[in-house]
């Protein structure tokens, strides 16, 4: 009896064992392996692992660290935006660092990676071609130049560069297992930080801003048109113009034209053009880089303390790039005792870009500054003649290239070695492009290089740095000179009343005087680098380079359109090619010229602008047409339309219909006008919006004719824009289903989307219903078909600084302070500021002492020794 | 049966204590001991696999409770929640969570409990 008991006992002890060790070793297998394309869930989600062990909500703190000179306090206030009192500039620049680090990594990170060819390594083969452009690119290779140069002589910058590097080494080797969740997702670790990675990121910034694909869209719309009908659409003088400076050079009322009359002869390079086009636009980042010209863009002005109500000058500045979460920048407060030999100690406010030390665009006690991109022609094409895969033609020789090998790592494949090749003027672009392209359009002996401004040393940092400590004019204008790459139209203010505005950055001088009859010269268009056209042979001076300083008209404002007028081009230098069409410049000089008695409030109203000059030039004409046309009997399903536009004031509210059957008529206005010329011309891109402006003064205008059939159908100007109008009404009533069109409402259609940097809709903002357009002072640009259309930029910041007491400032960011979604300051001055058209106020006046608002006290010490 | 019952007692408490103190490493299969340790004391199974449940569950509640009330998570496992299941069900992934710990506690108990008689039957026999 016992023995069967003690059997029966064992046999339940065995199945027992038996099936929790079956069901233990298959939970261990299920939640340790990957699945649908995320981490082992047991990694992600069990206590003690992946997401419980993220950074959570940045808390007082004491922290003694090894090698600091002094105590440093860091406030960080109710947007988490952090304060920091140092007393000297290394313990300021370790502990900036140190922030940059815990709030941002990830995407410090990420783009790191994306400019040192490093994105392959974490993500696998799907990026490896923009590893191999960007490598191509030499943003790294110059990163490491410009370090090793910096070291050698600059050594004053080399330790405050090298102590941000600390910082963010020193959270990141303190908080190995507080990885962000992003890493957690996509299952990689960080490395360490280096001072090349913070060069990397400049690089990027130039990138941005000035690598562009404008040349092969002009050649290849030029060689479609021919020379003379390209300046008629093209031309490089576009219509209506306010020149960011003013009084040094008039602009003419319409465009010059100078044409040779001569055109590009048949030839295999509209073809090898093409090709190249096609082959770039398949690569997602270049694609996103070319799409993002719609959004890119920036605002700053200046009032003189002439037009203020306190008698001091206020400077505004908005810069528009892509809405990204973590946004662009970061916003900080800079703090430092030390006084150094030349300006004054560090005490700035404003934007830093996570990555770099510094602040970017802000103000300190004296001065403040702010940017816009000028559009400066700082990048070339060039095609040769390859010989063979190591010489090309040059000049009536065959010449080595120059190469770098590199060794690209690939996350579950194999290595890939790379290659880059370089002609005397700059790395060749179509290496790695040969498999995407469609083989009608591939020319094999046709490669093209691209020389770029920022393909050498540059010190936009050292600018940095002392656009941080200036006190003056004078001391403003020496940092300037540093600034380098990334060319900015610089606005300036200082407590002492003074206004100013210098385009700044470097700008090739090129050689075309070997270039043909028929190319346009001045960087437009690629030039034949194996006949050595359009070699760089200098660059504008410094002093040379067009600026204002306290201007009779009592304002300056950059809204990215032309610098300067067309005498400065022809009987100087040539600056731009590429600049915006100017309504954004039309509206904030309408604003600024016309108000006295400036406040800090009247700005705010003025940066927030959703009054459409675009509107204003075209919807007067189009209600004339209507009222000629019709008279007193304008049909009933127009009538109606044209009543909701009649009344309106151009303002393109998100709740209004009248920007909704605006923006439609113009499309169509535009496509009814252009499409027929760009099928039938073969153009890659259509003509700048303010071209049609310019049209609409000749009522038969030629490019209003229909050629779409081959041969030309007479259209006049009303013509096109009734015919517009009409599929206007008819389109919107197709999409909002009625005819009621006080129901098409603009917010319906279009809307804003922040977009997390991995594209997770999850991690991101929107998309909802927005208000403004593309060429609004409050920018928000987006196409719009039938589903809609959503603006994916804007403004990136926005500041407002009062030079008669730098403690009114007032400022706000699109995002947070945070780069963790799950934390409150990832989105708070989004949500609860910028999209309600607030600010914050900066606690520029306020010391660690008698902070009044603080969320919480982060405090450094030191304990001796070196780090 | 009094025994049991405290052995029941002093097995949840040492699978709650080696859970607290294996979640410091970050390496979640090492709970599966936390619950074998607490069943091990156990000679009835399902004491034992009670034991690592309670245990095992108990401190995933609190580790839950800390992780959201304190550290503010709970938005973190709403966006996972969003990008698994739908809007609004970062509840049900800690729900889920809970019930894996309590799952994992009352395997490890099992085994622990389990495995222990069946050793002693063998140690006895060989004895």
């Amino acid at each position: 009896m016992y023995m069967t008991l003690n059997s029966l006992s064992s046999k339940k002890n065995t199945i027992a064992f038996s099936t929790a060790l079956v069901a233990t070793i298959l939970i261990l297998l299920v939640f340790s392996i990957p699945i649908l394309g995320l981490p082992a869930l047991g990694d992600l989600l069990f206590p003690g692992n992946g997401l419980w062990t993220v950074p959570g909500e940045p808390e007082s703190q004491l922290l003694y660290i090894d090698g600091m000179d002094d105590e440093v306090t860091v406030i960080r206030d109710e947007w988490g935006i952090p304060h920091i009192y140092a007393s000297t500039d290394n313990d300021l620049f370790f502990s900036q660092g140190y922030l940059h680090a815990q709030d941002r990594y990830f995407q410090m990170d990420l783009i790191r990676r994306q400019v040192r060819g490093q994105l392959a390594e974490v993500l696998g083969e799907y990026a490896l071609e923009q590893d191999k452009l960007s490598l191509a690119m030499g943003m790294e290779y110059w990163a490491k130049k410009t370090d090793e140069v910096i070291r050698a002589n600059y050594s004053e910058f080399v330790e405050p560069l090298e102590k941000y590097v600390e910082g963010i080494n020193y959270y990141l080797a303190t908080h190995k297992n507080n990885l962000p969740v992003e890493y957690q997702l996509l299952g990689f670790e960080p490395k360490p930080w280096t001072t090349v990675d913070t060069l990397c990121l400049v690089q990027e910034m130039a990138r941005q801003l000035s690598w562009n694909y404008n040349d092969l869209y002009r050649y290849s719309n030029l060689a479609g048109l021919g020379n003379d009908k390209y300046l008629e659409l093209f031309n490089p003088f576009l219509p209506y113009q306010i020149p960011i400076v003013p009084n040094c050079s008039s602009y003419p009322s319409s465009p010059i034209f100078s044409s040779s009359g001569d055109s590009p002869s048949a030839s295999n390079l509209k073809a090898s053009v093409d090709w190249l086009i096609k082959g770039i636009e398949g690569i997602d980042s270049e694609k996103k880089l070319i799409e993002s010209k719609l959004t890119q863009g920036s605002n700053n002005w200046v009032a003189h303390g002439s037009k203020t109500t306190t008698g001091k000058p206020i400077l505004c500045n908005d810069m528009h790039l892509a809405w990204i979460l973590p946004g662009v920048w970061y916003e900080q407060h800079l703090v430092s005792q030390e006084i150094p030999d030349e300006g004054t100690n560090y005490n700035s406010y404003g934007f830093a870009i996570p990555g770099m030390p510094l602040i970017a665009v802000g103000h300190n006690n004296y001065v403040a500054w702010g940017f816009t991109n000028t559009g400066y022609d700082v990048m070339d094409w060039y095609y040769y003649n390859e010989k063979n895969s190591t010489h090309y033609l040059y000049e009536g020789d065959y010449e080595p290239f120059e190469t770098r090998d590199y060794t690209i790592k690939v996350y579950g494949g194999e290595d890939v070695q790379f290659t880059v090749r370089e002609t005397k003027e700059g790395p060749v672009l179509t290496d790695f492009l040969n498999d995407r392209i469609p083989s009608d359009l591939k020319q094999s002996d046709t490669i093209f290089a691209a020389q770029w401004m920022g393909n050498d040393i540059y010190l936009n940092l050292l600018a940095g740095q002392d656009f941080n400590r200036a006190t003056d004019r004078e001391d403003f204008n020496e940092a300037s000179r540093y600034w380098d790459t990334l060319a900015q139209n610089i606005v300036y203010a200082d407590v002492d009343g003074n206004i100013a505005i210098r385009p700044t950055g470097r700008v090739p001088i090129r050689d075309d005087s070997n270039i043909p009859s028929w190319h346009l010269g001045n960087g437009s268009i690629p030039y034949n680098g194996s006949n050595g056209e359009g070699k760089w042979i200098d660059e504008v001076p410094f002093n040379q380079l067009p600026n204002s300083l306290n201007p009779s008209q009592g304002y300056l404002a950059s809204a990215n359109q032309i610098a300067v007028g067309p005498e400065y081009n022809f009987s100087k230098y040539f600056l731009q090619n590429e600049y915006a069409n100017g309504y954004r410049a039309r509206r904030i000089n309408e604003l600024l010229n016309t108000t006295d008695n400036i406040t800090i409030d009247k700005m705010k109203e003025i940066q927030l602008d959703i009054n459409s000059s675009v509107a204003k030039a075209f919807i007067p004409t189009l209600l004339d047409v209507i009222e000629y046309t019709y008279g007193t009997s304008i049909p009933e399903g127009l009538n109606q339309a044209y009543n909701v536009l009649k009344d309106w004031k151009y303002v393109m509210d998100k709740d209004m219909a009248a920007p909704t059957i605006y923006r439609k008529w113009r499309d169509f206005f535009y496509d009814l006008t252009f499409d027929d010329d760009i099928d039938y011309y073969n153009l890659s891109r259509g003509p700048q919006l303010v071209m049609l402006e310019y049209l609409m003064n000749n009522q038969t205008s030629h490019w209003f004719n229909n050629i779409s059939t081959g041969t030309p159908i007479q259209m006049t100007r009303n013509q096109t824009m009734l015919l517009a109008f009409n599929n206007t009404i008819d389109w919107l009533e197709n999409v909002y289903s009625t005819d009621d069109p006080t129901k098409w409402t603009w917010g319906t259609l279009h809307k804003v989307k922040f977009s997390h940097l991995s594209g997770l809709n999850i991690l991101s903002v929107g998309p909802l219903p927005g208000s403004g357009e593309g060429y609004t002072v409050n920018p928000a640009g987006a196409y719009i078909d039938e589903d809609g259309g959503v603006a994916q930029g804007g403004a990136s910041e926005r500041l407002i600084v009062d030079l008669s007491d730098m403690g009114n400032s007032i400022s706000v960011i699109p995002s947070g302070e945070s780069g963790h979604p799950h934390l409150k300051h990832y989105t708070d001055q989004l949500t609860e500021l910028f999209l309600k058209g607030k600010y914050h106020r900066q606690y520029f006046d306020y010391t660690a002492s008698n902070f009044p608002s603080i969320e919480s006290i982060l405090i450094f010490k030191p304990t001796g020794g070196g780090f | 049966m009094e025994i049991e019952k405290r052995n029941l007692l002093i097995g949840t408490l040492i699978a709650l204590i080696l859970a607290a103190l294996l979640s410091l490493i970050p390496l979640w299969q090492l709970v599966f001991i936390a619950g074998f340790l607490g069943g091990l004391i156990n000679k009835k199974v399902l004491y034992g696999a009670l034991s690592g449940a309670l245990g095992v569950g108990s401190f995933w509640i609190l580790y839950i409770i800390d992780g959201i009330f304190f550290k503010g998570l709970y938005n973190l496992f709403d966006i996972f929640g969003r990008l698994l299941i739908g809007s609004g069900f970062g509840w049900l992934i800690l729900l889920l969570i809970i019930l894996l710990g309590i799952l994992f506690g009352f395997l490890g108990g099992t085994l622990g409990s389990s495995g222990r008689n069946l050793f002693m039957q063998y140690y006895n026999k060989r004895t």
